[in-house]
């Protein structure tokens, strides 16, 4: 989408609402939106009949959880559940609210994966679309398999040391110590990352993400409620999406960078922002790999540089671009971005308790995938 | 690897001539009957010119390793006493990847040269079934 200065600081981040992250049989997709749903309303001192959008992301069917929580938003539907979804959902957030078919919409995730046993790979996977069962007979499946293969061209393109993946994911472990919400928060070193096991070669299993069972709501307002609100505002300052659907059979082989670059320059300009005036960063972490793909994708480093980069430190908290401050996919939960989107707002408020950034102003979530997108959310418009 | 029959293809299915041809050792694809562009797996519509209609070419059996990794997790019950594996992404000269096994199993220790050159292999795992997998080509 082509949405340059038309989406700028339009909407304001209202409402957050996160479940707890972990093993809940007993809850459902559709139970977990609904909770974190309940808290976001709370938290924006609003009433459910004040929803008049309803964009579902991973609960299956709009229809039943309006039913379940007795809504009847003028807008509503579901998007699909991969976690490329969260930064398109708040781009369609955004315009929904700018356009001004609606003044209040609800972006409402539940993941149940963990405890109904979610598998990213195996006879079920279509990563890569229908036509992956052709791949079966050669034992090619799940999402952690092609990116490990964009990890080997990678390293094999620039010299990128495993390192740089163990250091991604100690980092944000570090930083999942000091998140009460995180499902893993006992601290590992390089040397617990270069011991793991191999799961897909490169690739250890410290370098996947977390599956668990878990809810994320966010509304968004019109700016100009900003003023009523009961939290200091955080405006979506920027939102870009950017895709490389075709010839997504097979990983890219510029990982992603060109559909990055795209969005990366219609967001700068859309928010008057770059790289030098962001506080803090969430970066889609399905894998520690992404990372590094997503940093050189949205300018944070020249391609081919983001090993030699993170291994400098910049990720940590002490670091010029702490990242991932919840703990990320890697140690936090893989809320499939919603929870980078949660950890974003909460940084902006001030309300990241221990792991809060000083003086955080502008937070850039940024995610590598065959739908590349990008949220900066900001305190000023 | 030997898949077991729960990973084998539909012999009869959209890829039909593909299989039929590697039991006889020669790769083929889709080929648009309008505008010549390359596809496959099978597809049903051109992603160059939007159009239907296709038949079959033979390509070059040669391409370039352009990735690998290599499975030490069973996501494959039939996979899983067989582990680890290595599946290749394999280039092709004329174009389409592909992914694929080395013909031979690499040594545990050592992993596929990115950049390789490879020519395909048709090896049979089963009655209808050969696959298209790659061994490295001596250097020129």
């Amino acid at each position: 989408m082509n949405t340059e200065a038309t989406l700028r600081s339009k909407a304001v981040v209202a409402g957050l609402g996160c479940t707890p992250f972990g093993v809940f049989p007993e809850e459902d997709a559709y139970t977990l939106g609904a909770q974190a749903l309940g808290l976001a309303l709370a938290d924006a001192g609003m009433a459910r009949s004040e929803i008049d959008a309803l964009i579902v992301v991973r609960i299956p069917d709009y229809q039943r959880f309006s039913q379940l929580y007795g809504i009847d938003p003028g807008i509503a539907f579901a998007l699909a559940a991969q976690g490329r979804m969260s930064g398109l959902a708040m781009e369609l957030g955004a315009s929904i609210v700018a356009s001004g078919a609606a003044r209040n919409v609800a972006i409402v995730y539940g993941n149940d994966g963990r405890s109904t046993g979610a598998r990213y790979g195996g006879l079920a996977d279509r990563y890569s679309g229908e036509g992956a069962t052709h791949w079966f007979p050669y034992g090619m499946t799940s999402p952690g398999a092609a990116h490990a293969m964009m990890y080997a061209a990678h390293s094999h393109q620039y010299g990128t040391s495993p390192l740089a993946l163990a250091n991604i994911a100690v980092t944000f472990r570090e930083h999942a110590a000091l998140n009460p919400a995180a499902v893993f928060r006992k601290p590992i070193t390089i040397e617990d990352h270069q011991s793991s096991r191999f799961i897909a070669e490169p690739f250890r299993l410290y370098d996947y993400c977390q599956i668990n069972d878990g809810g994320v709501a966010l509304i968004l307002a019109r700016a100009e409620r900003a003023r009523d609100l009961p939290h200091r505002p955080v405006y979506v300052r920027g939102v870009e999406v950017a895709t490389r659907l075709s010839g997504s059979q097979f990983p890219p082989a510029d990982y992603w960078h060109a559909p990055m670059r795209q969005a990366a320059r219609s967001i700068y300009a859309m928010a008057g922002l770059g790289p030098d005036d962001m506080d803090g960063l969430m970066i889609y972490d399905n894998f520690s790999a992404t990372v590094l793909f997503a940093l050189e994708g949205f300018g944070y480093c020249a391609p081919g540089e983001s090993g030699p980069w993170v291994c400098d430190g910049n990720l940590s908290l002490r670091g010029r671009y702490p990242a991932n401050t919840h703990g990320g996919h890697l140690s936090e939960s893989y809320m499939q971005g919603f929870g980078h989107l949660a950890e974003a707002v909460r940084q902006i408020r001030g309300d990241a308790g221990d792991r809060q950034i000083p003086g955080a102003h502008n937070i850039h979530y940024l995610c590598a995938a065959a739908i590349c997108s990008s949220v900066i959310f900001s305190d000023s418009p | 690897m030997i898949p077991t029959p729960d990973m084998l293809p539909d012999p009869s299915g959209p890829n039909s001539p593909h299989w039929q041809s590697a039991l006889r050792g020669e790769l083929v694809v889709q080929r648009c009957v309008h505008c010549g562009a390359l596809r496959f797996p099978a597809a049903p519509l051109c992603a160059a010119c939007n159009r239907t209609g296709h038949d079959w070419q033979a390509v070059r059996p040669t391409g370039r390793i352009r990735s690998w990794c290599r499975f030490h997790r069973g996501y494959f019950p039939g996979a899983k006493e067989q582990l680890p594996y290595t599946v290749l992404l394999v280039e092709l000269d004329d174009g389409l990847c592909l992914y694929s096994n080395p013909a031979e199993e690499y040594p545990l220790g050592t992993q596929p040269a990115i950049g390789q050159a490879v020519s395909a292999v048709f090896q049979k795992v089963s009655d209808n079934i050969a696959l298209v997998r790659f061994a490295p080509l001596p250097p020129a």
